[in-house]
């Protein structure tokens, strides 16, 4: 079993760099209340780095405002104060997509109706409907289940009921041969991970 | 000429303009070259962006029916580092609002889009019409 899932992994993409978000949508609504909440709405398109989320919307919280920096000692020449990000020092915390969330990284792709990507985390938590459930792709291969937690700094996946379909061969690294394909198989597991 | 407004004993706008019409009677303002500075009440929700200074080529106004308008390209600073831009835009009541393209940018972020609704107490702020941007995020 731990071939087959280093297998599934073998291509998985590199550690998501840090950088800013880009975003387009149809239209943005931004709330500045107790909470800092950006709503985009049609055709929402969401990248970061090689991670690339598209959907119907999406919701952007934005963290707590952050503590003041205690004054500095007297005497001491004052250094520029650091720009606060938008919205009086807030920044991107969380993201919530819906509707028709589609998720490219590298090679793979995966699908769902309910995404939550948590910034400091590094995750994204993907789950379907009642009738279609969340699915990862890589390749020819498919990973569906109920829940699917993707982690964007290892790449690591983490599935509940999930049902893996490989279209590969037992062993990693292995010379193909020519021949028939090998036959899919297919892995149901409550749990599965895939570590990369 | 300069001009300044006061309420409560302290200044909450103040500004200048090469040409000001001012029509007392009715309240109606016209001005030309007109650079407006407003001063945020404490704890406010617009105290975070400190100073806001607009200025725009023309702008009128009804100052008792709270109504408004600036073209020829509006600009917006805060002192926090916040700036907009866009051609014209109206003030009603509580909201100002444009269907021109519109960008703005400021700390941790940039935005451009294609009409603009705003509240003038800070509370939410909308582009329409195709949005596109970059926010800082939280992510190391």
């Amino acid at each position: 079993m731990i071939h087959l899932l280093l297998a599934a992994a073998a291509a998985a993409p590199a550690t998501l760099p840090p950088g800013p978000i880009d975003f387009s949508a149809q239209d943005m609504r931004f709330e500045l209340k107790d909470r800092r909440i950006l709503y985009l709405d049609g055709d929402v398109h969401l990248n970061r780095g090689d991670l690339a989320v598209v959907s119907d919307h999406a919701i952007a919280n934005l963290a707590a405002e952050k503590t003041k920096p205690p004054p500095a000692p007297k005497g001491k020449k004052k250094k520029k104060a650091k720009a606060t990000p938008l919205a009086a020092g807030q920044e991107i915390e969380k993201f919530t997509v819906d509707g028709n969330v589609h998720v490219v990284r590298g090679t793979r792709t995966a699908d769902g109706d309910h995404g939550v990507v948590d910034m400091p985390a590094q995750t994204m938590v993907l789950t379907g409907t009642p009738a279609v459930k969340p699915v990862l792709h890589d390749g020819k291969e498919t990973l569906e289940g109920d829940l699917i937690l993707l982690h964007t700094d290892s790449d690591d996946v983490d599935v509940q009921k999930a049902h893996l379909l490989l279209h590969r061969g037992l062993k990693p690294g292995a010379t193909p041969t020519k021949g028939p394909a090998p036959t899919p198989m297919r892995v149901d597991s409550e749990h599965l991970v895939l570590h990369n | 000429m300069a001009f300044a407004r006061t309420a409560d004993g302290r200044v909450t706008a103040r500004g200048t303009a090469a040409n000001l019409d001012y029509r007392r009677a009715g309240g109606q303002l016209n001005a030309e070259v007109a650079n407006m500075e407003l001063v945020p009440q404490s704890g406010s929700r617009l105290a975070a962006f400190g100073l806001l200074r607009f200025a725009a080529p023309h702008a009128t106004g009804e100052l008792q029916a709270r109504h408004g308008n600036a073209w020829g390209g509006v600009r917006f600073k805060s002192t926090r580092g916040d700036r907009g831009a866009t051609d014209a835009v109206e003030y009603d009541g509580d909201l100002i609002h444009g269907d021109q393209p519109v960008a703005l940018s400021g700390p941790g972020y940039v935005m451009n889009g294609h009409g603009l609704v705003m509240r003038t107490d800070g509370s939410s702020l909308s582009l329409s019409h195709g949005v596109t941007g970059t926010l800082q995020s939280e992510a190391k």
